[in-house]
């Protein structure tokens, strides 16, 4: 073993990060931290310690199985204790065919990271965040960091080394990127859901609850019927047991029955207020607020009052 | 009188050769597999078949004719000699052949139609070249034996034509012994088997004691050989009657699965692998998730293949080497965390009693049934009304009950039907020693698939319990006198009923709620599949927590057979298909409305 920590991400705020991690870890293990760079060094890495630019690759922006095969062929040469890598969903290839190529073991999203002798030990959720579990893994050992949790240090630029890791082929050729398409929902990180259900009365009157999800600053859901039964939105609009489970700030639910099927996915939702033409229909008991109407009447007041703050 | 003639006599032996080789053959198949097959199976066998003959469904009656053909054929033959002496006896026959003969030859009809209508289904299913040619096959060698029985039983009319009757006898006889003497044992064997019995690979109380060697469990079917003989007889008994197909609503709704390709699939991968052949290199992962356990294919059949035996091994194969999507584990992981398969804090599950007095085993233990909720009309908000429905009745009945409330965990089917045979077992042991500490001997349950696991597979783990489906109930408490819908009550409007699987066809409780229906409501109409022949909603084998690809949904089916009857409303007795035709009634704009038995029969009070 050289005695180096290595650490890595595609991301240059999350690189600072995961070296401070390295850093720490170093000092149980009594090595140097270094920071790795893929094809070129990036101005943004800034943290402190060594760096070591594995060329080989033009640029730093290869796909995972090419920066995996570039660390294992750099790895395999220079011996670190241990590598830790950012746990962006880029990372975590990187991470899980890393060790695969190498044949030791990974902690996943960990955080609290330090050495005590011979093996690489730190914490990360279990149990959907009820426990903390400690978990810790022989020398030399791969670990990917939970990202946010560790502070970037920033210093001025130290000393480059270079290791020549050779031609690797990536296995997969990018052709195109495209954005997605405008118009597609991230319902679990909406803060203010509109969804839309039955009350709703043809497909043609869904842009008038786009209009109002827009003005709230929020995303449109609906309920089962709309997206699986009658296909008027894409099911990633499906909110529910067999659709999306959202926690938004506020959910106004607009002509939804409230089946369990439907509130399963939105019970968690801070505020929950309710529009439907039935009173005795079950989401008013899983509401804070209720409207006994017809969204067509309360819809367009609603969208009244809010013009009128503006 | 032939009996000197030399050819007459070869045909005569030829023909007790064949009788015998079929016998042989039966015997072996028997003995191979442990199957019994005694004097006692083949009359409680018989007695099986005249209830399902009093049934009078004709695809029942041609199935019949061609097993009665086949057997008065063979009875001809060996009797053959005898004959000119006793010729009341030939005349019998004569008589017996003619329905006989009209039977097979609708029967041969009715084959041509379920040719056309598998080989669609291929089709759909792009099943391979191979598989189609062997199961055109074996629906060749069935029509021909069809065929054969039919041409032998009109030749009984022409005496001159013995010898010709005869050899098509010895042609029928070694189809028939190298085809049909498997799945004649395996009905022998399976057919009072209930729907309910679930195959249990392991029992958790002996693993956790150390009674079973843990590592020596195998869970769930990874390859061939995991099957076992029984299951191994189940699929290779099928000879593509189609029966299942027919009936299977997973097939109706366009989904990737139709009960007989796919045991057939099964069991030609055994013949053609051996036992390390993988199955799922030929079955689908959302072909297996399709299923709806309703059952129908299995009660449908007429040579008792138990289908679910060899769906629900390879869902547990499937559960474990972690083939589930994201709704799958999230219900596993909810039951595990929060003892319901939704996620709601369990402590919130008797929430819907509230105010109503309602009182939890722990503070009235001495009750006499307790009532077990069930996970959607505890937290389901519309189900709830179903629960609250039923304690009104009780409570106007003078029933003493009471509810465990936040102490019920979920009873574990979905866990079950989903092939998760530990968590199953885990909350089945963990209600059955609450059920036993509070000493409880009667139950009432309002979901048919609490119910049937309560009643039917509880016992196994050490639960007996007296368990009653709430129409069931209901229905007692009608004729008792102890509740009573006043004339005036009566609602004046037409209902039709709709069978759960679970409480019908598994369970066999059809005629309680028809009569509470009389009792309550003007104008009970009938759908055409009904009672045991129930169709699915869509909802069983745990199939409301996913969804699988399909053309269109069982529950849109069914609501189009509940709109034909004209009914105004559609009545339930299990809350996920009230569920699901709540959705379906208002996706169709039918304008119809759902409720429960119980619902109705609280509004009559």
């Amino acid at each position: 073993m050289s005695g180096a920590v290595w650490s890595y991400s595609e991301n240059e705020s999350v690189s600072n990060e995961v070296a401070s991690a390295a850093a720490d870890v170093a000092k149980g293990a009594s090595a140097e931290p270094v920071v790795l760079e893929i094809g070129a060094v990036r101005a943004g890495v800034r943290a402190p310690g060594a760096k070591l630019l594995l060329k080989g690759p033009a640029t730093s922006d290869v796909p995972p199985e090419v920066a995996a095969e570039a660390i294992a062929k750099a790895s395999k040469q220079l011996q670190p204790a241990a590598i830790l890598i950012g746990a962006t969903r880029y990372g975590r290839e990187i991470a899980s065919r890393l060790a695969v190529k190498l044949t030791v073991g990974c902690l996943s999203e960990v955080s609290k990271l330090s050495a005590d002798g011979n093996a690489l030990a730190g914490e990360r959720n279990a149990f959907a965040g009820k426990v903390v579990a400690k978990v810790s893994c022989a020398l030399p050992a791969i670990a990917t960091v939970k990202v946010g949790y560790y502070a970037a240090v920033e210093s001025a630029g130290t000393a480059v080394t270079e290791s020549d890791v050779g031609q690797v082929n990536p296995l997969v050729k990018v052709v195109s990127r495209e954005k997605k398409a405008a118009g597609a929902v991230d319902l679990r990180s909406a803060k203010v859901i509109v969804s839309a259900g039955r009350g709703v009365k043809k497909k043609e009157d869904l842009p008038m609850l786009e209009e109002l999800a827009r003005e709230m600053h929020g995303a449109l859901g609906c309920s089962r019927p709309l997206s699986s039964d009658l296909g008027w939105l894409p099911e990633e609009h499906h909110i529910g047991l067999t659709g999306v489970t959202v926690k938004p700030d506020l959910y106004l639910a607009l002509g939804i029955s409230g089946q369990l099927q439907h509130t399963a996915g939105m019970k968690d939702s801070k505020v929950v207020a309710a529009v439907n033409t039935d009173k005795d229909a079950p989401i008013f008991q899983a509401s804070d607020y209720g409207i006994v109407g017809d969204l067509y009447q309360i819809v367009p007041a609603i969208r009244k009052a809010l013009a009128s703050r503006r | 009188m032939a009996g000197l003639d030399v050819g007459y006599l070869a045909v005569y032996l030829l023909s007790l050769a064949s009788v015998a080789v079929f016998g042989y053959a039966i015997l072996w198949h028997a003995r191979r597999t442990s199957t019994s097959i005694g004097p006692g199976r083949l009359l409680g066998l018989g007695e099986d078949e005249a209830r399902r003959l009093a049934s009078g469904d004709p695809v029942f009656l041609m199935h019949l004719s061609i097993a009665v053909g086949i057997g008065l054929s063979i009875a001809n033959a060996i009797l053959d000699p005898v004959m000119p002496y006793v010729p009341l006896l030939k005349d019998a026959f004569l008589v017996l052949s003619v329905p006989l003969i009209v039977g097979l030859v609708a029967a041969f009809v009715w084959r041509i139609q379920v040719y056309f209508r598998s080989k669609g289904v291929e089709r759909e299913f792009k099943s391979t070249a191979s598989f189609t040619s062997a199961s055109t096959f074996l629906q060749l060698i069935l029509m021909l034996a069809v065929a054969l029985t039919a041409s032998e039983l009109a030749l009984f009319w022409f005496p001159s034509l013995v010898i010709a009757s005869g050899l098509v006898g010895v042609v029928r006889n070694s189809l028939v012994a190298v085809y049909y003497s498997r799945p004649s044992v395996n009905l022998v064997g399976n057919f009072d088997r209930p729907l309910s019995a679930v195959r249990t690979p392991f029992n958790l109380a002996d693993v956790m004691s150390g009674k079973t060697d843990a590592s020596a469990i195998s869970i769930g079917a990874g390859k061939i050989s995991d099957f076992d003989t029984s299951q191994r007889l189940t699929f290779d008994s099928c000879v593509e009657i189609g029966a299942c197909e027919a009936a299977c609503p997973a097939t109706a709704a366009g989904r990737p699965l139709s009960p007989r390709v796919l045991v057939r699939k099964v069991s030609l991968l055994a013949r053609e692998g051996g036992g390390s052949a993988d199955p799922f290199t030929t079955v689908g992962e959302d072909e297996l998730w399709s299923c709806t356990s309703c059952g129908a294919c299995m009660s449908s059949c007429p040579v008792s293949v138990k289908h679910l035996d060899v769906i629900y091994d390879l869902r547990r194969g499937l559960v474990a080497k972690g083939k589930l999507d994201k709704e799958k584990s999230a219900m596993l992981e909810n039951l595990a965390q929060n003892q319901n398969p939704y996620g709601f804090k369990n402590a919130t599950r008797g929430d819907w009693a509230r105010g109503l007095g309602v009182d939890t085993l722990a503070t009235n233990p001495k009750a006499e049934y307790l009532y077990w909720v069930g996970c959607l009309s505890s937290f389901d908000q519309r189900a709830q009304r179903i629960a609250r429905a039923l304690s009104k009745i009780l409570k106007q009945a003078g029933v003493s009950f009471a509810i465990l409330g936040a102490e019920e965990f979920c009873v574990g089917d979905p866990a079950r039907r989903l092939g998760e045979e530990g968590r199953y077992q885990e909350l089945a042991y963990q209600n059955i020693e609450k059920l036993n500490s509070y000493g409880v001997k009667k139950i009432i349950a309002t979901c048919p698939h609490c119910f049937n696991a309560l009643k039917n597979e509880y016992p196994q783990f050490g639960g007996r319990y007296e368990v009653v489906h709430h129409t069931q109930l209901i229905s007692d408490l009608i004729k008792a006198g102890r509740i009573r819908v006043p004339a005036e009550k009566i609602q004046k409007i037409s209902v039709t009923l709709h069978d759960a699987c679970y409480a019908s066809r598994y369970n066999n409780v059809f005629d309680e709620p028809r009569e509470i229906l009389g009792a309550s409501v003007s104008d009970v109409r009938e759908m055409g599949r009904r009672k045991e022949k129930t169709f699915c909603c869509g909802a069983g084998g745990s199939n409301y927590w996913y969804k699988v690809p399909q053309q269109r949904s069982i529950a849109g089916i069914r609501t189009e057979e509940a709109q034909k009857t004209g009914a105004k409303a559609i009545a339930t007795e299990c809350p996920f298909c009230l569920s699901m035709f709540d959705d379906t009634t208002k996706v169709m704009n039918t304008g119809m409305d759902v409720r429960d038995v119980a619902e109705i029969v609280a509004e009559c009070l």
